[in-house]
């Protein structure tokens, strides 16, 4: 089992396909205070089934999923290739920039483009939840990243 | 054929998904080239060749309300973007939902008890 799922990732890269967090990518997981960020980088095909990014994308792409260190164990930091560990978990911001041809079918965002496009999604917050939260984040400077959550009377 | 059916299947699903927002949803957009896109409810849409940014919020309407009708999500937010040229550098959202929003607003003017979490809205 452990040899298929080998040759399926060593057949991706080969191809220079990416499917989810397996193939041609690389990541690099950044602590940052409160939160962590997954910059996800992709060349060639990349098709990602995740509920809150997914798509296909033909071309290069950088893609950061910023997620909240309370919300799970936050993966290795440093460099990861080919299996990258992305968490299922809902990111608390995304930002894609991608050049080349992307087919968008998010809820929000059902679209195609051609040439480079950057979407960042500031926040997507489910309309049955009661939360607050401030989170900085710089696209290019992950270890920046700070994610702070409140009740309503500045309990934090 | 595989990534034709594929992008096929992909294209269908916002069809499947259509409904009204049940996510407030904060976004910044920069295309430069072809952009072709729809909205949720696909009553419109548009077609951009060339250079477009777009910053949206969407706010759901049809929260149940206390007195059990339908009422917009109590929101409070305050985005501050950072940008150079086309790019978009950085960001810091503020953001409160439902009785949150509504207990933050009650106390928007006493920073003792929100203790800076929404200062932008300080001096307004």
């Amino acid at each position: 089992m452990h040899s298929v799922s080998l040759g399926l990732v060593f057949l991706l890269v080969l191809t220079g396909c990416a499917f989810d967090n397996v193939g041609l990518l690389a990541a690099k997981v950044t602590p940052g205070d409160g939160a962590y960020v997954v910059d996800v980088y992709s060349i060639g095909a990349y098709l990602r089934t995740r509920p809150d990014d997914p798509g296909l994308l033909l071309g290069a792409s950088r893609r950061s999923y910023v997620f909240s260190t309370t919300d799970e164990t936050p993966p290795e930091p440093g460099w990861h290739y080919f299996f990258v560990p992305i968490p299922q978990k809902g990111t608390w911001t995304l930002d894609s920039r991608s050049f080349g041809v992307d087919v968008r079918a998010a809820v929000h965002d059902a679209g195609i483009s051609l040439g480079y496009q950057e979407t960042t999604i500031l926040a997507e917050v489910p309309d049955s939840q009661s939360t607050a939260f401030v989170l900085s984040y710089s696209p290019d400077n992950p270890a920046a990243a700070r994610l702070r959550l409140c009740d309503g009377e500045g309990r934090c | 054929m595989l990534t034709r059916s594929v992008m096929l299947a992909l294209l269908a699903l916002p069809g499947l998904a259509a409904c009204a927002p049940t996510q407030v949803y904060v976004v910044h957009r920069t295309v430069v080239g072809l952009d072709a896109a729809t909205n949720l409810q696909q009553t419109n849409g548009h077609i951009i060749l060339g250079y477009d940014r777009n910053f949206a919020t969407i706010v759901p309407k049809s929260v149940p309300a206390e007195n059990g009708g339908k009422e917009t999500m109590a929101v409070l937010s305050c985005s501050e973007l950072e940008v150079s040229g086309i790019y978009l550098t950085g960001f810091t959202e503020h953001l409160a939902t439902g009785q949150a929003a509504r207990d933050f607003a009650k106390n928007l003017g006493d920073d003792t008890k929100t203790k800076g979490f929404f200062s932008c809205f300080k001096g307004n």
